[in-house]
């Protein structure tokens, strides 16, 4: 590299020992006279005036095609964007249904009477889809008589002698967390046993209670 | 809703084994049939004869890997229900970046790192098609809801009275 260089430019010597000193600055040196005589180049041959102009029909054309482009870009962008959201945030949100599900069976798993009665490991799960999937665990969201939002979750539990059921609803408080309204399981042996693990609903401020309705209203 | 008396999973990876296998099957089977009708001489006939050997060549292979896709997603899956004693979708992510990571091992570990994270991100879009598909469901099923009652397995603490220290008006 470095003969070629001497012969172009005589004067470059003069930066060798330029380049015993600093070899960085010696290198930045030779490439910006080299940039200066490609840019020297470049200019001499753009004085010609390109000849293949598009006519307007193929413009449009080309432009419309452009766009559609884009727009199918988009589309496929925010579809994935869009599943990617809704996958982080039932991951790593607090408030998704997925953590409630962790937080609810990491207590029923420690709880002592649940293991127990239905014996050391203890597996929980969700629904069951017809794949043998059970990763889902039905819930519904659902605006209570006191005005707040709820979460009524059911999720199952395994454990070695016996399986059970577990219940829960939470309610979002004033600073916007969920918190238990009750959380029991019920084991599904020939008593139907249940083991409440949580029963907020009469520490509950006054907009908790039912306001009139129960179980005589519903029939009709 | 089904009876949860038998396990899902041992079994399951039979099934997602075959369902793999019968899903490579048709798709590679449509894919290779395209491009044998595109790649074969000119003659109506040619390009039909040449479909179909290219399905007869290349789809039960596709198949294949496929199945085995499916079989070592399975297992995965299964053994870290078993470990985790718990069911939730980092299961299928997990299980999906194994699975790359697991059947590109020949390649190196730079192919198997890319073939691990191509895994996860995908099991991670099936799990957020799944998470929408509910999510959208509920919500259309949401107005007919009735007005929910705590459950009667809690018992009475609030319709006994007394301990509340509140009146029905």
């Amino acid at each position: 590299m470095f003969p070629a260089i001497r012969i172009v430019n005589p004067s470059l010597p003069r930066y060798h020992q330029l380049a015993k000193l600093s070899p960085l600055l010696y290198q930045k040196l030779i490439r910006r006279y080299k940039s200066t005589k490609t840019g020297e180049l470049s200019t001499s041959t753009r004085s010609e005036v390109t000849t293949d102009v598009k006519p307007i029909g193929e413009k449009v054309k080309e432009a419309t095609k452009t766009v559609s482009y884009l727009g199918v870009i988009l589309v496929g962008v925010g579809v994935t964007g869009t599943l990617f959201y809704a996958v982080f945030n039932e991951l790593f949100s607090s408030k998704s249904p997925n953590n409630i599900y962790s937080k609810a069976a990491k207590r029923c798993i420690e709880d002592s009477r649940v293991e127990d009665k239905l014996g050391y490991p203890i597996t929980t799960y969700g629904e069951q889809t017809r794949r043998g999937r059970r990763q889902h665990v039905s819930h519904v969201t659902y605006v209570g008589k006191d005005g707040r939002k709820h979460l009524r979750m059911k999720f199952h539990l395994k454990g070695a002698f016996h399986t059970g059921t577990a219940h829960l609803d939470m309610f979002e408080n004033d600073s916007g967390d969920y918190e238990y309204r009750y959380l029991f399981v019920q084991v599904d042996d020939m008593l139907k046993n249940t083991i409440i693990l949580e029963d907020n609903r009469t520490q509950l401020p006054n907009s908790f209670l039912p306001s009139s309705p129960s179980y005589e209203d519903l029939k009709f | 809703m089904e009876e949860y008396t038998r396990e899902p999973c041992p079994w399951r990876i039979v099934d997602d084994c075959g369902g793999a296998f019968t899903m490579g099957l048709i798709g590679g089977g449509v894919f290779q049939s395209i491009k044998g009708f595109r790649n074969a001489p000119s003659g109506m006939s040619k390009r039909l004869a040449g479909s179909l050997t290219a399905i007869k060549q290349r789809s039960p292979t596709i198949a294949g890997n496929f199945a085995v896709w499916g079989g070592m997603f399975s297992t995965i899956d299964c053994a870290l229900i078993h470990i985790r004693k718990k069911e939730d979708p980092w299961n299928s992510i997990i299980s999906g970046a194994a699975t790359g990571g697991i059947l590109a091992a020949r390649n190196g570990l730079p192919a198997m790192a890319g073939s691990a994270f191509i895994g996860g991100v995908l099991l991670a879009l099936i799990e957020g098609v799944g998470i929408l598909f509910t999510r959208l469901s509920a919500e259309q099923f949401q107005p007919q809801l009735p007005p929910m009652e705590d459950p009667s397995q809690l018992g009475d603490q609030q319709q006994g009275g007394g301990g509340g220290g509140y009146t029905f008006q």
